[in-house]
């Protein structure tokens, strides 16, 4: 079933007036870092830029617009480089079982995405309603937590935040529903600019709003009292955080399809 | 092949000496038309260099046997042996010496047991002063041999005396040795240079227009003059028949000799220039060694130009390879060092980059998020996946 029969295209029609206190350059800039390409390729359109790279260590391909960008590493087979060419074709996602199987040529590499990248505008934020309500409880996890978070765990996925790492974790916010933590959002930071949201729910208290709960709080830490830009990153198949994530706010800002080698 | 002459009888040995018995009976027969004259079996022997070559070549017992058994054949088949000599001598011992003429087989046996004790120490017959002393060597063979035969012929014949012996001795030892001198020394340069392992030289061309040339040269001019001396020959009535049959022989051998001293001769000649042209051709194929080289440059070889050329090239070889080598060495040196640097210099700026901890990071994080929706979706439906056909717009 095509995905987006299903869910409501994510296509925002309002182009802000006021340019943004971080505009979408700054942005791009660390995306361009990022990939280590030139920023004009990020933002042409209708291209495949196939480039390697000696820093990578496995595929990272981006879509700003709707050319993709990808990037492989040096260490990889001539041939694999050259057949990941049949894998990506301007504006249409890569075919994930092809990439998969050209993957598999260079270890067990596990296909990520495609993912949509998103961020959230500064200027459009408003506080919602929910976050004055007192129940369920909100709060910034501390050091003290350390017992609910070991429960979280067991009861939730190994979680990757740490209550000790303020530089790359500076905010994580628990939802309690009876004293127990049954959904988190962590906020990471990723080069003193972007700032990730990532959640987490108990299984047992899916779908009651507790991530977005989290996600909200988190969110207006990060627009609040922080300098940072908001994003988060859901996968395309992932209809539950992408729905939450635009309901939070957030508007689409590229895709990305990546590897990682498998544990 | 084994080239050193021994006292010990093999397999090459005993064929050495089938074919050197062969040889010394045959071409003494052959060639014993031509007397010389007054001097008791004082013939023109060619074929005496073939006990002394046999000595030489294959040691003193190989030298010995071609030498006495050879002799003896040929005394069969001309006749000389009565047994028991008639009138009989009175003693059986001294019978069997005069009817066998043992005493001249044993004197032809010693003609190839002097030089064959000489070859067990001494085997080299490369330089001049090499073949100098090879002819004493023979000289002194034939003088015994000769003189051990015609001072026992003293004893045993009854009113034999002491000038008998020089009636004998002199002409004898005179003509084998001048048979000698001319064909020993010839032999002996072309078996030094013989290599039987190596026959790359038979299909040589130059070999091949050495043997014209040589044939045209020599051999013919000897069957043209062979041809009118047989002409000249047959106007003598009283021995026409005979003398064309011995005529025809020695033309026949002649050529023989001939071709066959060409083919030696020419391969000794063609053996370094083979050497070089192969060395040369490893060189282009590029698997030329050095151990090849050095062997090309100490090959003493026999001081003629070419070999003095093979010393010069192995050498040249030899320094070209050797400086080939340092120079592959120091950029193998140089790639690993620049490599090496490279190496740890990347390794050492990715990893202590913002970039690789941000990596690091993000690759973290996707794990984590990727374990998630495993978890997720075990235990929740209704997460859509497969393939998105367009790629839709995201907004700035």
């Amino acid at each position: 079933m095509n995905i987006l029969q299903r869910i409501p295209p994510v296509i925002p029609r309002v182009i802000p007036r006021a340019i943004p206190p971080l505009p979408a350059t700054v942005v791009d800039n660390y995306w361009a870092d990022f990939l280590g390409c030139d920023l004009n390729l990020l933002l042409s359109d209708g291209n495949v830029y196939q480039l390697t790279s000696a820093k990578h260590v496995s595929i990272w391909a981006f879509a700003r617009r709707s050319s993709w960008v990808v990037i492989l590493p040096t260490s990889w087979p001539q041939a694999v480089r050259e057949q990941m060419y049949h894998c990506f074709q301007p504006t249409s996602m890569p075919d994930a079982a092809q990439l998969q199987q050209l993957l598999a040529q260079v270890g067990n590499q596990q296909i990520y995405g495609p993912a949509l990248i998103l961020l959230h505008n500064r200027a459009h934020y408003t506080q919602p309603s929910s976050l004055e309500q007192s129940l369920p409880e909100v709060r910034p996890l501390t050091a003290k937590d350390q017992e609910q978070v070991l429960a979280f765990q067991r009861a939730a996925t190994p979680i990757v935040w740490s209550l000790h790492d303020p530089i790359i974790w500076p905010k994580i916010f628990g939802v309690f529903v009876a004293d127990q933590l049954v959904a988190a959002c962590g906020v990471r930071v990723w080069g003193e600019l972007l700032a990730e949201l990532y959640v987490d729910t108990v299984p047992s208290h899916w779908r009651q709003g507790y991530g977005k709960i989290a996600t909200a709080a988190a969110l207006h830490w990060v627009q609040t009292e922080s300098p940072y830009q908001a994003e988060s990153v859901v996968e395309l198949a992932n209809a539950a955080s992408w729905r939450l994530m635009h309901n939070a706010g957030f508007t689409p800002y590229a895709y990305m399809v990546t590897s990682f080698i498998a544990d | 092949m084994i080239k050193n002459a021994r006292w010990s009888i093999g397999r090459r040995e005993l064929i050495a000496m089938n074919v050197g018995v062969l040889l010394y009976a045959m071409i003494t027969g052959i060639t014993s038309f031509a007397n010389l004259g007054e001097a008791i079996g004082g013939d023109i022997r060619p074929g005496i260099a073939i006990p002394i070559f046999f000595g030489f070549a294959f040691g003193p017992v190989v030298g010995f046997v071609v030498g006495a058994l050879g002799n003896f054949i040929y005394d069969a088949f001309a006749g000389w042996i009565h047994f028991p000599p008639n009138p009989s001598t009175g003693s059986w011992m001294t019978d069997i010496v005069v009817g066998f003429l043992l005493n001249w087989e044993i004197g032809n046996g010693l003609i190839g047991f002097v030089p064959g004790l000489w070859a067990l120490h001494h085997r080299r017959y490369y330089s001049w002063v090499e073949q100098f002393w090879a002819f004493i060597v023979l000289t002194i063979g034939i003088v015994s041999g000769v003189g051990f035969a015609a001072l026992v012929d003293i004893f045993v014949y009854p009113g034999a005396s002491m000038v008998t012996f020089m009636t004998q001795f002199p002409p004898i030892v005179q003509v084998n040795l001048v048979n000698a001198a001319l064909l020993v020394p010839i032999l002996l340069f072309n078996y030094e240079r013989l290599d039987w392992e190596n026959r790359r030289w038979l299909r040589s061309k130059l070999l091949h227009r050495l043997l014209l040339t040589i044939l045209l040269s020599a051999a013919l001019p000897t069957a043209l003059l062979s041809i009118f001396l047989s002409n000249q020959a047959t106007g003598i009535q009283h021995a026409s028949g005979q003398l064309t049959l011995q005529l025809g022989l020695t033309i026949m051998l002649t050529v023989i000799f001939t071709l066959v001293n060409t083919v030696l001769l020419a391969q000794s000649i063609l053996q370094p220039m083979l050497k070089l042209t192969e060395a040369a051709r490893a060189i282009q194929d590029n698997r030329f060694t050095s151990q090849q080289a050095a062997e090309l440059r100490d090959s003493t070889g026999d001081q003629t130009e070419i070999s003095y050329l093979q010393q010069v090239f192995g050498q040249m070889a030899e320094e070209v390879l050797a400086r080939e080598e340092s120079l592959r060495k120091q950029v193998d040196d140089l790639k690993i060092i620049i490599d090496e640097s490279r190496r740890s210099q990347q390794v050492a700026e990715i990893t202590e980059s913002e970039f690789f901890r941000e990596l690091q990071g993000r690759a973290e994080l996707i794990r984590n998020r990727q374990q998630r929706q495993r978890a997720a979706a075990d235990g929740q439906v209704g997460l859509a996946s497969g393939r998105l056909q367009a790629l839709p717009s995201v907004g700035d």
